[in-house]
């Protein structure tokens, strides 16, 4: 059940006003929207919602026994086998017909052909996701700065429906507080989660989309078809595309969510105005980049272990980060592009620390360049993102470094691509607090103007979006 | 007092610009300081219920304001009785947004983003021109063109989702021969086919995009989503019986001729469907509309050629498998996870298949030896366009 389509729309329509008829009566506000969240879920494959409520059930009995447990060894026995049942899980699911094609490519060149039997696993929708935030419960609790909580909770916190597909990874400690506040149905911020939810529709349908069919997924297709120019359009049409596609979807997860009463932390902060890679990361898919940091990179060591170990943390964990988004090596590449740059600037900022350099000027035109080498790293490294192979890589990067194909006629940019592409950019220039104060002054309309101004922005969303309703990037993370 | 600096926010993420030694992990921030709404001015909340009241609105003016667009998308639905109460209010809908005046904003804006047609339903189907009665195989070929780096064939290529990575590996494959030149990318239209003319009508699609493109070479993919109810004209039989499949090969016979009935006179290149996970709706429904496009094919020989992926994709016994096995024995996923698409790797499986049937319609190759070609002018009876065996050379033929 997508989000942007009739089906979700009466799902939503049911769903929200029985949460709040039945928010003052806790359990059986949490039996109703564990139901709704699991139907939902159930939607896309009912198969699926086993092995949802099977995590449930795993990491509810892990968090119990480590609560209960006062020996140290016990415990940490407890946490490696809650961390082991879930990666094994992902593993299985996600990853297992890349280890074994792989293995078996590799006795095959070694001359030790092998002939197992492969069968494609089914990718259960949202598993990353709800894997992390499970794990994030596991381990707070180990680590004591959570305590568990009733398995009705546990459950409802891991499938809420909002966010258990495609995120945002919303964390124990973030969510399950919530579920004991009282909820004043009176006062509903509906004003945010309005602005949110039809944003990130916009954004969703008309520039993802958009941009999607008319170039990037052509060009990517067969780069060699197309002249340098247009590769090059297509590979920062793609970087317009997963950020409206993304933050789209997070944006309307977050407005959802706080129409139920529920609040939900940032997921994207104007990404591509970043002036550094460490900059990008704290703008670009905030909550990922917040566990990665806490449950991976902390763990490993951080920085606390001298420069050449934080290095090897730094890049451990965008190569890891790489490889959750997909089982290939070209997010691996991705991820080692993100990491490798990111140990460049702490080299350099080191290295002006020892010499007792002042920082830059902080001039507009030195925002500006930096801005625009970062925007040109992070593209580089989504070419490996979006590209199903190495070669297909290699072909885009080819070819848009291949002077003799400049001159070629560019049929796929259009008037409608660059616009498309500037809207995506120029959004995130727009100051925030010029769109709090929008918020503020919708917030004062009447409801009938809320609603005629809303159905407005449904008119020019269907009209501009191309047919149908492609599915999210990050479904298939 | 000034807002606090991006910096101040605890939600920001260092990844390693302090040469500081990080804390150990600390207690969680608020989420009221992740949600990156602190210090905005106030919003006046409303009640539930009114939220309630401004959602649906929203839906009511949205739904008369798209009510064309809405109305082509009830029809697009799976034909059964969702689809006729929806059609019904889509309707309804549609007279009430007409007669207030309401569903011109959307034309506007459609006719000024150029795409004036998208709401349009069009459900007129050809007939064939070519007589399919059971009689005897034509025997007579045309001529085998010949193609080179100066008079290139033209090829158009294109379908439903299952004409998308076939087709651009095509499209790299017929690089390599230096003598086709492809008209566009692919040009794919997701859960499309013959059955259902209101969804999308593709020999009116083709009749006018052929037209302007003039191929030399059209390949075509669709059939996979044709399992159903025909609707439009001709329609109304459920899936599968004596008159579905006549209706259906009328359809399929009145598109080839469609398309071989252009002035340049293009070979299709009609793909049939290969294998997919739920082998009981391959068995029970696709091996029906492969049949009838093979037949079909067949009674247009040397103009319409039936291409087979049963071969290029299937198990040795005609069943469906993820991974297939190179010569040189390492393996490679050639479907994607739903069971039904190409990954890149399959997609080249089937290209190559297409390929094979493009150079058995064209010459393609004798341009490098820069002499004459071997042009097949008969077949042996019950034979496909590939079971050719008796030869004669002629001087290449040039289309002008």
């Amino acid at each position: 059940m997508l989000f942007p389509t009739i089906t979700f729309a009466i799902f939503f329509l049911v769903v929200l006003p029985t949460s709040w008829l039945l928010m003052h009566r806790r359990f059986r506000w949490q039996l109703f929207i564990l139901a709704a969240s699991y139907f939902f879920y159930g939607y896309y494959d009912w198969r699926f919602v086993f092995l949802l409520g099977g995590s449930t059930l795993v990491n509810q009995l892990v968090a119990l026994r480590i609560h209960a447990s006062q020996r140290d060894g016990v415990r940490r026995a407890w946490l490696t086998a809650g961390v082991l049942a879930n990666l094994g899980g992902l593993a299985y699911f996600k990853y297992y017909d890349f280890f074994v094609s792989n293995a078996t490519n590799l006795l095959a060149r070694l001359g030790l052909g092998v002939s197992p039997t492969i069968v494609a696993v089914a990718l259960p929708i949202g598993i990353s996701f709800f894997t992390f935030q499970a794990l994030s419960y596991v381990i707070d609790v180990y680590r004591g700065t959570f305590e568990p909580r009733t398995l009705l909770e546990f459950a409802v916190y891991l499938s809420f429906f909002p966010h258990v597909v495609s995120g945002p990874i919303v964390r124990a400690a973030e969510f399950l507080p919530q579920l004991r506040e009282r909820h004043d149905p009176r006062k509903v911020d509906s004003s945010r989660a309005f602005f949110l939810i039809f944003m990130g529709l916009f954004k969703k349908v008309v520039i993802a989309n958009f941009l999607g069919t008319n170039i990037v997924d052509v060009v990517f297709a067969n780069p060699k078809q197309h002249g340098s120019l247009e590769v090059l359009v297509a590979v920062y049409a793609y970087a317009i595309q997963i950020y409206a596609d993304f933050s789209g979807y997070t944006d309307m997860a977050i407005g959802l969510a706080l129409l139920l009463g529920f609040r939900f932390p940032q997921n994207f902060d104007a990404p591509y105005t970043a002036t550094s890679l460490q900059d990008f990361w704290r703008r670009w898919h905030m909550t990922l980049s917040r566990w990665l940091r806490d449950y991976l990179y902390i763990p490993l060591g951080g920085n606390r272990n001298g420069r050449w170990r934080t290095y090897r943390n730094i890049f451990l964990t965008f190569l890891l980060g790489g490889l959750w988004h997909g089982a290939q090596w070209t997010f691996v590449v991705w991820g080692g592009i993100h990491g490798g740059f990111l140990c460049y600037e702490h080299w350099r900022q080191t290295r002006r620390e020892a010499a007792h350099h002042h920082p830059a000027p902080d001039t507009v035109r030195g925002r500006m360049y930096r801005r625009l080498i970062t925007f040109n790293v992070v593209c580089l490294a989504w070419v490996f993102f979006r590209a199903d192979s190495f070669s297909n890589a290699g072909d885009v990067l080819t070819r848009i470094f291949d002077p003799s194909h400049w001159n070629q006629a560019a049929p796929l940019v259009t008037g409608g691509v660059l616009l498309a592409i500037g809207a995506g950019l120029v959004e995130q220039y727009i100051p925030r607090d010029a769109l709090a104060r929008t918020m503020s002054w919708f917030s004062r309309l009447p409801p009938v103007a809320q609603g005629v101004t809303l159905g407005f922005v449904l008119l020019l969303t269907n009209s501009m979006g191309p047919r149908g309703v492609a599915p999210f990037i990050y479904f298939r993370f | 007092m000034p807002p606090p600096s991006r910096a101040d926010l605890p939600t920001t993420i260092k990844w390693s610009d302090s040469s500081q030694p990080e804390p150990e992990p600390r207690a969680q921030p608020s989420i009221d300081d992740l949600t990156g709404d602190r210090d905005s001015p106030p919003r006046r909340p409303l009640p539930a219920g009114k939220v309630l009241a401004v959602g649906l609105i929203a839906l009511l003016v949205g739904a008369l304001l798209n009510a064309a667009g809405i109305r082509k998308t009830a029809l697009g639905q799976p034909v059964g009785w969702r689809r006729d109460v929806s059609t019904f209010f889509a309707d309804r809908l549609y007279d009430v947004s007409h007669a207030l005046y309401l569903d011109r904003l959307r034309v506007d804006l459609k006719d000024l983003l150029g795409r004036s047609t998208d709401d349009a339903v069009n459900t007129r189907l050809p007939s064939p021109t070519t007589t399919t009665t059971p009689g005897p195989t034509p025997t007579t070929l045309p001529p085998r063109v010949a193609f080179s780096p100066t008079h290139q064939a033209r090829l158009w290529v294109g379908g439903d989702s299952l004409s998308d990575t076939p087709g651009s590996e095509l499209i790299t494959a017929v690089g390599a021969t230096n003598a086709v030149g492809v008209l566009g990318p692919v040009d794919s239209h997701i859960s499309t086919g013959l059955a259902r003319p209101e969804v999308f009508n593709w020999p009116a699609y083709l009749k006018t995009v052929l037209t302007a493109d003039q191929p030399d070479a059209v390949v075509l993919t669709f059939g996979a989503n044709d399992d159903q109810t025909l609707t439009g004209s001709g329609g109304g039989e459920p899936f599968g019986g004596p008159d579905w499949q006549a209706e259906y090969a009328r359809r399929v016979g009145g598109l080839m001729d469609t398309i071989t009935g252009i002035s340049s006179h293009p070979k299709l290149f009609m793909v049939g469907i290969p294998p997919i996970r739920d082998m009981a709706r391959f068995t029970n429904d696709y091996t029906i509309i492969n049949r009838i496009f093979s037949a079909q094919a067949a009674a247009r020989r040397g103009h319409v050629y039936y291409v087979d992926t049963v071969s290029a994709l299937g198990t040795p016994t005609g069943g469906y498998a993820d991974f297939l096995s190179n010569p040189d024995g390492t393996v490679v996923q050639v479907r994607s996870s739903d069971g039904v698409h190409f990954t890149r790797a399959g997609g080249d499986r089937v290209a190559g298949a297409i390929l094979s049937a493009m150079r058995q319609a064209f010459d393609l190759d004798s341009w490098r030896t820069g002499g004459s070609t071997t042009t097949t002018t008969t077949a042996p009876k019950g034979k496909g366009p590939r079971g050719r065996s008796s030869t004669s050379t002629t001087p290449t033929t040039r289309l002008p």
